[in-house]
């Protein structure tokens, strides 16, 4: 039986500044979607900016999703890339990209962590001065290299590029590799297990919960890119820059508030009814810590 | 174990997932085949997604292909046909990345940034087909084109590699409907004045008076000659506030309305208003840094508030002084004043960061329409914003039947002097100046492409013959920055506004008053986003530890004129370290 | 004992180096092809100038460092930037982690409805920052003056429109939008935490706030350090979304030092001539940060909270 926990006066205070502070997300949502079911008239001529609309302009959201394709040319060949692959390659892109960046930083902090290699401190040092040391220009080259290995416009190649070692995730995985307890690894090797099956079996598991979290956070982070996507694979866009390039349209008639905002739920409603559904899945790492069976 | 195994079962579920997508994506979403007919031969050309829209590009390509349609570009081939698409990107710098990999083989680019694309080896010497005499009679395209734009195009080698399109003059348009039904034109003599008042000057009245129901003839206007398209517009600063308070104090009307989301626009009034108190000749120094024997006036310093005026020639060594134009602080102190009666002379959401150029362009259309609106009289904007507005107008006509159609809104002669008024005789023509630097370019990528470069050759000079530059203008209103005629019938299709900017620019061409916004000036070419007129940093206050795009933001910040204006000036020593550095 | 000439002592040792070398010789690649080879133009450029008309590269000393000096510290705009850096710094990051520990400590805690403020502080980082951007400015700019109408009859700018709110308004945004990742690290290393240990404390009758003070903080600690490091490095990059808010034309007094590297990259994104004076400040601030962020760092180590 749950014993019922006294409530301290400094919970409460939390408790109301959360409140104050959940109310102003969700009606941040709300306005933006009762101004994307507005006309025009209602919004800008009626200056209605809070009621409810007067009539409910369904044709923002068919205009926007009749523009909400990016047309690419590839090989001679002209693709009208919609809603649908936009979803598609984002998925490829954040989903492999992040599963990418979240597996390099733990192989180099795994290697620092369980050998001791003079080298470590070189990976270190690599990892602390990237951190730290703003780049310049340096997207040119980066375009230019990727022609020679002949992976511009590739997932491979964005792969290659999300593949980094020097983040901040490798010093968490090195502070939290180099406290796990060593006794099961003993163990392991005495039962004659090799390095990599004590990695695969012993050390990894029991730090998955890191691991899925790292690469869910990647999994948002390149989810809303659509900066890299743009640069290295053109031909290949995702929503963000769909949605991107829908904010900034300034021509037609779509660069009218209810129209943007339209744009805007597009992405926010499905995502935030997904969130919803599967937070306690994409959430339960969080809770769950300490040594595995 | 069994649960990590369950996550591996999960994770191992989830890569089979998109590996599943990435088969699907191998095979891709439907396409069209660009070439798809082995008998035809194609082109690409591309323009920007952006105010100048794309009816020109249509246009060309329907003409370009009926003229062609039986001609042979390679062996086993007859006709051609125009891919076209229109991009974002295609402005500035926005194509470097990308153009060398293109299947574009000409692109429309606004704001060409003419330096960065020689330096990638771009962009194809066309020189033979501009020197070419084209098949309709009217000269070569080099012929047609303006000298100093001339040397601006062949300023690296003596070669050409981009050509001059749409001439974009920016400014204000005013609605000279609502200008007749209110009575806001200046008279010809014995104007009603309503005030004996100047908020200009804060002294007594010296300009012309309004046409009222007995005196309807109108003022000559800034150019001093009656009967033009500038009649009874203000012909003088003073004149223009006391046209702004009548509306606001009188009539009734808001003066201004202006996107508030490109908060740039405010600057082109600005650049209107100082290309038209300097001055073809003076203007044209701030792109070639060379007066010749001439002299130009320029403010050299302060004495107090008083500027100090004085003629100099201008070579490049002292080219910075075109950074203090008289024409720029006289333009500066105009819009002081404006912003600092901004709550009364612009419409409340102006300044809104929000508000789109269809929101603020839709409002100026319906707001002498709707009896719920205070009338707007004037918008800042390009001069390709009829275009855009296209579903706006359309809107309107639909609500308001008849009369929301043939509207007559129109572009307007900025004044061109401080106080008083401008007598017949004693005006000056209108100045205009390009500022969205569009041109035509071709992909250096088809140099060894003989069919493509056969049809990209045959495209550029169609585009540049008598009826194509006419249809161009008629069907989009925008002139092209070439010389050329509209006759009466092309002339005639075209709308209130689009005749309007023909006839400011027809004007400007024939009276030598058209100030070609580029030159051959390696510190031009080397510097373009700091010279050029659309958004150039030329307008933009920088000095000690604060940068202010526009005069509102100076004004807003407590700066005068005077130390606004000081502000867009480039030292000496600044011009010696970082322009003055070719020879 | 030798098998094939080898001892198994050294058979080991040489599978442990093969081991090793396995996990790092990939992503070192990456590192040598896609971060150094890529990026030592760059470092080179900041000690050269470059000429348009030639296309060419020639060395210009501290040239670069120089125009530094006189374009951006001697006229005191790098004195604003800083300025508007730190202030960025201090209500948003700092103030974040502190908001971020106090949330977190309250959904370890299982307050009431912790599920749910737990959802919705992490839902910012789920919807794309573009969007959310586009939505906040919006509603600053048109809702916020019509509830300000409604209740005092006057019509005000919108909040990013008034250049005495523009700032503060992005620097909110930051603030506001900013606890998701964080709530989601510290939430994780809180749950890790022995719960034998606040039993403990509470059997001894710890209060709510000081269990959060001596027990949780300082188990907390490592990773509260990662962040507060990186926040000292992000004192230079940290752009505070004011590229989403204003593009490339944010006035100079709201620029923070991020933002201005930022936006000059991306007017030079492809301006050879611009590059070096950019490199040149890449290369000066991480002269100034580097040193902080290690020094930071030892005193951390050295005064934070200890475990034990």
């Amino acid at each position: 039986m749950k014993t019922k926990r006294k409530i301290a006066i400094s919970e409460i205070v939390l408790l109301a500044v959360l409140v104050i502070y959940s109310i102003s997300i969700l009606y941040l949502i709300f306005w933006g979607l009762l101004t994307s079911l507005k006309t025009q008239d209602d919004f800008l001529i009626e200056q209605n900016i809070f009621g409810f609309p007067a009539e409910f302009a369904w044709d923002n959201y068919q205009a926007v999703f009749k523009r909400l394709y990016i047309q690419v040319t590839r090989d001679g060949v002209r693709f009208k890339i919609t809603l649908i692959w936009q979803i598609i390659y984002t998925l490829l892109y954040a989903g492999v990209g992040c599963l990418l960046a979240a597996l390099a930083p733990f192989l180099v902090a795994y290697a620092c962590s369980r050998f001791h290699y003079k080298f470590n401190e070189v990976l270190e040092t690599l990892v602390f001065v990237v951190m730290i040391v703003p780049v310049v220009g340096s997207t040119t080259s980066m375009l230019s290299l990727l022609h020679q290995l002949n992976l511009y416009d590739t997932f491979l190649g964005v792969y290659c590029e999300k593949f980094y070692f020097t983040s901040i995730y490798f010093l968490i995985y090195r502070g939290i590799l180099k406290g796990l307890s060593k006794s099961f690894s003993e163990a392991a090797t005495i039962d004659g297990a090799n390095e990599f099956q004590i990695m695969v079996r012993i050390n990894f598991p029991l730090v998955i919960n890191v691991f899925a979290t790292i690469a869910l956070m990647y999994f948002i982070t390149f989810w809303n890119d659509y900066q890299t996507p743009l640069l290295y694979m053109p031909t290949h866009p995702t929503l963000a820059y769909g949605i991107f390039n829908l904010t900034q349209m300034t021509t037609g008639d779509l660069n009218i508030t209810p129209r943007k905002m339209a744009g805007c739920m597009i992405l926010v409603v499905p995502i935030t009814i997904l969130f919803a559904i599967f937070k306690d899945k994409l959430m339960t790492n969080l809770s769950v810590g300490g040594v595995k069976e | 174990m069994k649960n990590f195994k369950r996550k591996m079962m999960k994770a191992m579920a989830i890569t089979l997932t998109i590996m599943t997508c990435g088969t699907v994506v191998g095979c891709g979403p439907q396409g069209v085949e660009l070439e798809p007919d082995p008998t035809m031969s194609y082109l690409y050309v591309s323009t920007r997604d952006a105010g100048t829209g794309t009816i020109w590009l249509e246009e060309m390509k329907k003409g370009f292909e009926e003229k062609y349609a039986e001609t042979s570009f390679a062996d086993g081939k007859k006709g051609v046909t125009v891919n076209t698409e229109a991009i974002r990107a295609a402005s500035g710098q926005g194509l470097l990345g990308t153009l060398a990999n293109s299947e574009h083989n000409i692109c429309m680019v606004e704001s060409l940034h003419y330096v960065d694309y020689m330096a990638g080896n771009l962009l194809y010497d066309i020189t033979d087909w501009v020197e070419e005499d084209l098949s309709d009679g009217s000269g070569s395209i080099a012929s047609k084109i303006s000298k100093e734009h001339k040397e601006y195009l062949t300023g690296f080698d003596g070669n050409y590699y981009a050509l001059p399109w749409f001439s974009g003059f920016n400014g204000v348009t005013y609605d000279a409907e609502m200008f007749d039904e209110k009575g806001l034109w200046f008279a010809d003599e014995n104007g009603y004045k309503p005030s004996t008042k100047s908020t200009y000057t804060d002294a007594a009245y010296t300009g012309r008076g309004f046409v009222s129901a007995q005196n309807s003839k109108k003022s000559c206007g800034p150019d001093g000659v009656y009967n033009t398209f500038d009649d009874g517009l203000p012909s003088s600063y003073e004149e223009f506030f006391y046209l702004c308070e009548y509306m606001t104090e009188i009539k009734q009307v808001t003066p201004f309305i202006y996107t508030g989301a490109s908060e740039h626009y405010l600057n082109y009034m600005f650049q209107a208003l100082t290309l038209n108190w300097s001055g073809k000749e003076d203007a044209t120094t701030m792109y070639t840094f060379d007066s010749g024997n001439d002299t130009v006036s320029i403010i050299t310093g302060f004495d107090g508030d008083t500027p100090i005026q004085e003629e100099i020639k201008i070579n490049k060594d002292n080219g910075y002084l075109t950074t203090q134009l008289a024409g720029k602080y006289y333009a500066t102190k105009f819009m002081e004043e404006i912003f600092k009666n901004e709550g009364d002379y612009f419409y409340s959401r102006s300044f809104n960061t929000t508000f789109t150029n269809l929101e603020a362009q839709t409002i100026f259309i319906n707001s002498n329409l709707d009896p719920d609106y205070s009338p707007i009289g004037m918008i800042i904007e390009g001069g390709y914003w009829y275009q855009e507005a296209e579903s706006a107008l359309e809107a309107s006509e639909n609500k308001y039947g008849s009369e929301a159609q043939n509207r007559n809104f129109r572009y307007m002669t900025m004044p061109s002097q401080e106080t008083g008024t401008v007598n017949e005789g004693a005006g000056k023509s209108i100045v205009l100046g390009d500022g969205l630097g569009c041109h035509l370019l071709v992909n250096n990528n088809i140099k060894n492409n003989p069919e493509k470069l056969a049809i990209a050759k045959a495209f550029l000079q169609y585009c540049f013959e008598q009826a194509s530059l006419q249809t161009v203008t008629s069907k989009t209103g925008m002139p092209i920055a070439v010389n050329y005629d509209m006759d009466t019938n092309a002339y005639g299709e075209m709308c209130n506004y689009a005749q309007s900017l023909w006839d400011a620019y027809s004007t400007s061409l024939k009276n030598n008053s058209y100030c070609t916004t580029c030159s051959g000036s390696k510190i031009f070419l080397a510097n373009y986003p700091v010279f050029e007129m659309g958004t150039g940093g030329w307008c933009s206050y920088d000095s000690g530890a604060d940068s202010y795009e526009t005069v509102r933001n100076g004004v807003k910040a407590n700066l005068s004129a005077k130390e606004y204006f000081q502000g867009t000036g480039i030292s000496k020593s600044s011009w010696d370290s970082n322009y003055n550095i070719y020879d | 004992m030798r098998m094939n000439g080898l001892s198994a002592k050294t058979k080991t040792k040489i599978g442990k180096l093969s081991f090793y070398i396995c996990l790092i010789i990939l992503p070192l690649l990456q590192f040598l092809l896609f971060y150094l080879y890529v990026n030592i133009n760059s470092f080179i450029l900041a000690f050269q100038n470059y000429d348009v008309f030639t296309n060419t590269a020639s060395f210009a000393g501290w040239d670069n460092f120089r125009k530094i000096y006189t374009e951006l510290i001697e006229p005191g705009k790098f004195e604003v930037m800083l300025k508007n850096s730190l202030t960025v710094w201090l209500w948003s990051t700092v103030l974040g982690i502190v908001g971020a520990i106090l949330f977190s400590y309250y959904i370890y805690k299982q307050g009431p409805l912790s599920n749910l403020f737990r959802t919705i502080l992490y839902m910012p980082h789920v919807i794309s920052t573009v969007v959310l951007v586009v939505m906040f400015k919006y509603f600053s700019e048109w809702g916020i003056p019509a509830i300000y109408e409604s209740i005092t009859g006057r019509l005000i700018d919108g909040l990013y429109s008034n250049p005495d709110t523009a700032f503060p308004t992005v620097v909110f945004y930051s603030l506001w939008m900013g606890f998701g990742t964080q709530v989601l690290m510290y939430v994780s290393t809180m749950a890790g935490i022995d719960v034998s240990i606040s039993e403990a404390a509470k059997i001894d009758g710890i209060t709510y706030i000081k269990e959060f003070w001596y027990i949780t903080l300082p188990l907390v600690f490592p990773t509260l350090t990662t962040f507060i490091l990186t926040g000292i490095a992000g004192i230079f990059t940290n752009q505070a979304n004011l590229f989403s808010f204003g593009s490339t034309g944010v006035s100079g007094d709201m620029q923070t030092i991020g933002y201005y590297m930022y936006k000059e990259l991306q007017i030079n994104a492809t301006n050879k001539t611009a590059w070096p004076m950019l490199s040149a400040m890449g290369l000066l601030f991480t002269f100034i940060v580097a040193p902080i962020t290690f020094l930071v760092r030892w005193a951390l180590k050295k005064y934070g909270p200890r475990v034990d």
